[in-house]
């Protein structure tokens, strides 16, 4: 292997070195807010050389001395062209135009650069302007519900946002704000996902084909980032909906120099019920729900060259219930009040500094720290004294990275760098405090976990002719955890053969490491689910992943891809037969097997991008597998989201400037469950032990059963109006528009004569959402 | 303490719960399942030196409330070797009984059995050899139970009565045994019921405080071992000590029926599928050989050996 690395860089320093070539770099922004455009493609159309602009504007690109036709164009933006004579190394500041044409007629494209040019396969960037477009579930935007609608991708439960990608657990999904690993992306149970829209300029899923770049999970790599804030004028927008009211305010603190944008979102279910809780216990009992998440970020230019970023984000999720009482006790009058509570929450923040080091040499340099704790207790205040009791678990990450991006030519678009995460975590502690109920001051648990996770990578988008492209990258990584160490070697590999302009055939191979696992149940989606590191006795999960496919353009409006995937994952985890999270006893590696996966499957997305009527249409087929020593007596069982057919429909029409409509339609089949089909009596005695007359329930093998089929229609129709100071937005609509009773889970129970009957729970029937946005 | 954070938890979730009821909603649905008839249950044990008995059930539909239903009009066959060994005849209540087993240690032996209306069902096992006990000692010592880590009150030491057993285990093969603690009465000397204990030893996966605990050999195959299990000391009783080796069926059926049995009903637990080796049909058909030894426990917490220590 060391050998292929030294070959790998002799190859790029000869590509590097050649003579009579000038170097153009700069940023790309938008010219009315300043934020930096990500992938905005530059050209020259002498050469027919061109380059993309980095996640923070940066661009660069080499070309042969003398005349120069460059053309910058972004989706959306007005194309910015300029012919020069390149004589020497030359920087600019390229300012595009929104373009008001494509406003009106809603052209939208999903992705930047043209999916038939592009190296990178299994690739779904997801425009924040469609995620608006689309109804929604109870009025509130979710990023994850739209990237749900994706091939590949699916949900776990009903209205859950949950991501399950291409066969893989939700805790295989490597979700990165601003570069800040989060660890639980969800709000409400699942219901919605933490990040706010208004406060998104990016989002990205990578599938598979994951450059040397990515690290650390087994499934995707979803990259989120948060607008820098408009450098020129301050703006703002915000919505109202049935549930949650949210709002984003940005602007500069000095002119085209330093910005910031604050968003901020609510729910208030909790308030709008507690006084009528209150006036129906007479004040003795009330409990309620709420989260908020706030997304905070500062910009500053130090120059041409030194640029400096302040992001973070807090959020909370919280149900209590509060309980007052007064009761006698040997005629004395005593009186208790106790709250208990359950929540969670993330913070994430991440400083960062982006240092142009040359025209071809760009470097960021990030310090990070992210936090997840989960929280359950009870405070009890009572005449008879004080007993507090909580249980806490959670993450806690500081990291560091350095990512520089070399551009030595056209040809080239090397990055490479480091980074390191020391995580703590904290498995779960219960403290106890009072002297009431004879609890003394007492703390017990597992002890904290302190663990250092670091990579290093170097990748390569390599041009090999003109038809050839190649990305080929290599990324190491290494895990010290209680005196033990893992490391794995992960080579990357991405190829694209450009049939012709409107077809390209691509591959991909990658292997991918992970060292940290989630511990969750799989009949519930709580986040009591803990986050643990691999030890002496659980290995790192490791996955190969090959993918072929090809892009085509059918038209100038249709875009298909067709992808093929398959698998594998070792020692991945899974609950042992019987574990709960309620039966605390034992260590959780007692509670947990390790075993095998596979999934392999089809997906095909048909994009229209401009006209009136945008969307997609995604199909996958696919099938998951696991198979464990110690589950299902060692036999293959299908995992328990393992989706046969998956088809998404998502399309808005624009009828004029004012309205918009949106529809979404997905079908599913059902979940693969556990389901006892038929019953035995045990019937066993033993003169020592058994002297049972148990009934047994048969399973046909675990997740043999399967819930009847997903499918769901909603609807959505936006009308926008521009006020005097403000653009305003009403939204209507309806989750679930032929309320089609879904599966949540199936039990058994009786029927009103008593006997024993299938159940279906469903959660969400025909629900409409209104929402009221603005924007100034 | 630990049922009080568990009823913190259920009652947050309770509030989500509650939220979501006001919203959901359920319907009956179809069982979507190939519904066969209903199949032979067979359980047995093979014990050396005693009548073979095996019982006979039909199964049942999981939505049939009936209760289970005895086979009456069986046909069960025993064979030993390849060899008809014996023709088991019904005594009542769907129980079949045959002549005196004297079956040879690792020997295959195969039940048959067809009744009319059934599919023939079908299973193949051996008998182990018998457990190799060489010593059992008890002493009073202080112990506290690291098995669950949220009962704050289960980390304080208590003075318990630990009993070590030490066992060879045959070398070259995979053994398999199960243990368990019976309190015997002191007048009748009759078994008065099974004692829960605690372990910490590494080859009893089922650290729950439990009256019986299948483990294997893997741990220490061909080597002495001594396992020490710790219980609540009985006031002025006889206890016995139960060691049985089994077959990897019965271990396989062992393991997974304590576990479902710990957990059926538990909504958060994973289904739990008990092991079955009845081709054709449910139960278990196997081999054990046990081997026991009682002892006097004394008020005054030193444990006298009775009646052959």
């Amino acid at each position: 292997m060391t050998k292929y690395v030294a070959i790998f860089f002799l190859c790029i320093v000869s590509f590097s070195s050649i003579a009579q070539k000038r170097t153009i770099s700069g940023s790309i922004e938008d010219a009315k807010s300043g934020e930096k455009l990500i992938n905005a493609n530059i050209y020259d159309a002498n050469t027919l050389k061109g380059s993309t602009s980095n996640n923070y504007g940066f661009f660069s690109i080499t070309l042969p001395a003398g005349k120069v036709k460059l053309t910058i164009s972004y989706v959306g933006y007005q194309s910015f062209q300029k012919e020069i004579v390149l004589q020497n190394d030359t920087n600019f500041k390229i300012k595009l135009e929104p373009s008001i044409e494509l406003k009106e007629v809603t052209v939208e494209d999903t992705r930047t650069e043209k999916a038939v040019e592009s190296t990178q396969m299994s690739k779904i960037d997801i425009p924040i302007k469609h995620v608006k477009e689309l109804p929604v579930f109870l009025g509130e935007i979710d990023i994850l519900k739209t990237i749900q609608l994706m091939p590949g991708v699916r949900s776990g439960s009903e209205g859950t946002s949950g991501l399950y990608v291409r066969g893989g657990g939700p805790d295989q999904n490597l979700i990165l704000l601003d570069g800040v690993p989060v660890y639980n992306a969800d709000h409400l149970f699942g219901f919605f996902s933490v990040f706010n829209a208004d406060a998104i300029q990016t989002v990205s899923l990578i599938k598979g084909g994951f450059p040397a770049r990515y690290g650390g999970r087994l499934s995707s790599v979803l990259d989120i980032y948060m607008k820098e804030g408009n450098n020129k004028e301050v703006h703002g927008e915000g919505s109202i909906s049935w549930i949650a009211s949210k709002i984003t305010v940005e602007g500069p603190i000095k002119k085209e120099k330093t910005s910031f944008i604050v968003s901020g979102r609510r729910t208030y279910l909790d308030l709008l019920t507690i006084p009528f809780q209150k006036m129906a216990t007479g004040g003795k009992n009330w409990g309620g729900y709420y989260f908020y998440d706030v997304n905070a970020k500062i910009n500053h230019i130090i120059n041409n060259k030194h640029r400096i970023f302040l992001s973070t984000y807090t959020g909370l999720d919280k149900a209590y219930f509060k309980m007052r009482e007064e009761y006698y006790n040997d005629g004395e009058k005593v009186s208790n009040n106790s709250e208990s509570a359950l929540q969670w929450g993330n913070i994430t923040t991440a400083l960062r500094w982006n240092y142009i080091i040359g025209s071809k040499l760009f470097a960021n340099t990030t310090v990070t720290y992210s936090r997840f704790n989960f929280s359950v207790g009870i405070e009890n205040e009572s005449d008879d004294g004080n007993v507090s009791i909580k249980y806490t678990s959670g993450i806690y990450d500081f990291g560091a990275n350095i990512d520089f991006d070399y551009l030595p030519n056209p040809d080239h678009a090397i990055k490479y760098g480091v980074s390191t995460i020391y995580h703590t975590f904290n498995p779960g502690v219960l403290a106890a405090k009072g002297s009431s109920d004879g609890i003394k001051d007492t703390t017990v648990g597992n002890s904290r976990i302190y663990t250092n996770e670091f990579y290093g990578y170097i990748e390569d988008d390599i041009r090999l002719g003109g038809r050839w492209k190649a990305n080929l990258g290599i990324h190491y990584s290494g895990f010290y955890v209680k005196n033990k160490f893992y490391n794995s070697l992960q080579p990357r590999v991405s190829a694209r053969y450009l049939v012709n302009e409107k077809l390209s055939l691509k591959g991909a191979v990658s292997k991918m490491t992970q060292y940290i696992l989630l511990l969750t149940n799989s009949k519930v989606g709580l986040p009591t689910d803990l986050w643990l590191p691999v030890t002496d006795r659980i290995k790192p999960m490791q996955s190969y992943q090959a993918a072929v496919g090809s892009a085509i353009t059918l038209t100038s409006q249709l875009d298909l891809s067709v992808e093929g995937f398959y698998k594998t994952m070792d020692n991945i985890i899974e609950y042992s037969e019987g574990a709960s999270f309620f039966s605390l006893s034992n260590d959780w590696q007692d509670k947990v097997v390790s075993g095998k996966g596979w999934s392999y499957g089809a997906e095909v997305l048909l994009e229209k991008k401009k006209g009136k009527l945008t969307g997609w249409i995604g199909y996958t087929l696919s099938w998951s597998e696991r198979q464990f020593k110690d589950l299902n007596f060692g036999n293959k069982f299908p995992y328990k989201y393992d989706r046969r057919h998956d088809i998404s429909i998502a399309a808005t029409y624009t009828f004029n400037e004012r309205i918009d409509a949106g529809l979404t339609w997905v079908f599913g089949t059902g979940n693969a469950v556990s389901l006892p089909i038929e019953k035995y009596s045990s019937g066993i005695s033993n003169n020592n032990f058994f002297n049972y007359n148990e009934t047994i329930e048969y399973y046909e093998g675990r997740n043999g059963y399967r819930t009847p089929a997903y499918h769901r229609l909603d609807l959505g129709v936006n009308i926008h109006k521009k006020k005097k100071y403000w653009d305003r937005t009403w939204s209507f609509g309806v989750y679930n528009a032929y309320s089609r009773q879904n599966p949540f889970y199936l039990y058994f129970g009786t029927d009103s004569a008593g006997h024993t009957v299938l159940k279906q729970v469903s959660l969400f029937p025909i629900i409409p959402f209104i929402r009221y946005s603005f924007k100034f | 303490m630990k049922y009080r954070v568990v009823n913190i938890t259920i009652r947050s979730c309770a509030i989500l719960a509650l939220m979501l009821t006001i919203i959901a909603c359920e319907k009956i649905i179809e069982l979507d399942v190939k519904d066969d008839t209903r199949k032979i249950t067979l359980n047995g044990i093979v014990t050396p030196g005693k009548n073979l008995t095996v019982s006979l059930t039909r199964s049942l539909h999981i939505l049939d409330n009936s209760e289970f239903k005895d086979i009456t009009n069986g046909t069960v066959l025993l064979y030993i070797g390849n060899t008809l060994y014996d023709t088991l005849h019904h005594i009542g209540f769907g129980e079949y009984s045959g002549s005196k087993l004297i079956p040879v240690s690792n020997e295959q032996f195969q039940i048959k059995a067809t009744a009319q209306g059934f599919k023939e069902i079908e299973a193949t096992d051996y008998l182990p050899a018998a457990p190799q006990i060489m010593s059992i000692d008890t002493a009073t010592e202080m112990y506290a139970w690291r098995g669950d880590g949220m009962d704050l009150n289960s980390r304080e030491p208590e003075e318990m009565l630990r009993i070590s057993i030490k066992i060879n285990d045959p070398a070259n093969t995979g053994d398999y045994y199960f243990l368990s603690i019976n309190s015997i009465s002191a007048g009748t000397m009759f078994n008065n019921g099974q004692i829960n204990f605690f372990t910490d030893d590494p080859s009893i996966d089922d650290k729950s405080y439990e009256p019986g605990k299948p483990f294997s050999d893997d741990l220490f195959n061909g080597k002495q071992h001594e396992l020490k299990i710790y219980i609540y000391k009985p006031w002025q009783s006889y206890i016995s000590v139960n060691l049985m080796t089994i077959s990897k069926s019965y271990y396989m059926y062992f393991k997974s029926f304590i576990r479902y049995t710990q957990n059926h009903g538990d909504p958060f637990a994973e289904p739990v599928m008990v092991y079955s080796n009845i081709n054709g049909g449910f139960g278990i058909f196997a081999g054990s050989i046990s081997l026991s030894d009682t002892m006097f426990v004394a008020g005054s917490y030193t444990p006298k050996p009775f009646p052959n220590k």
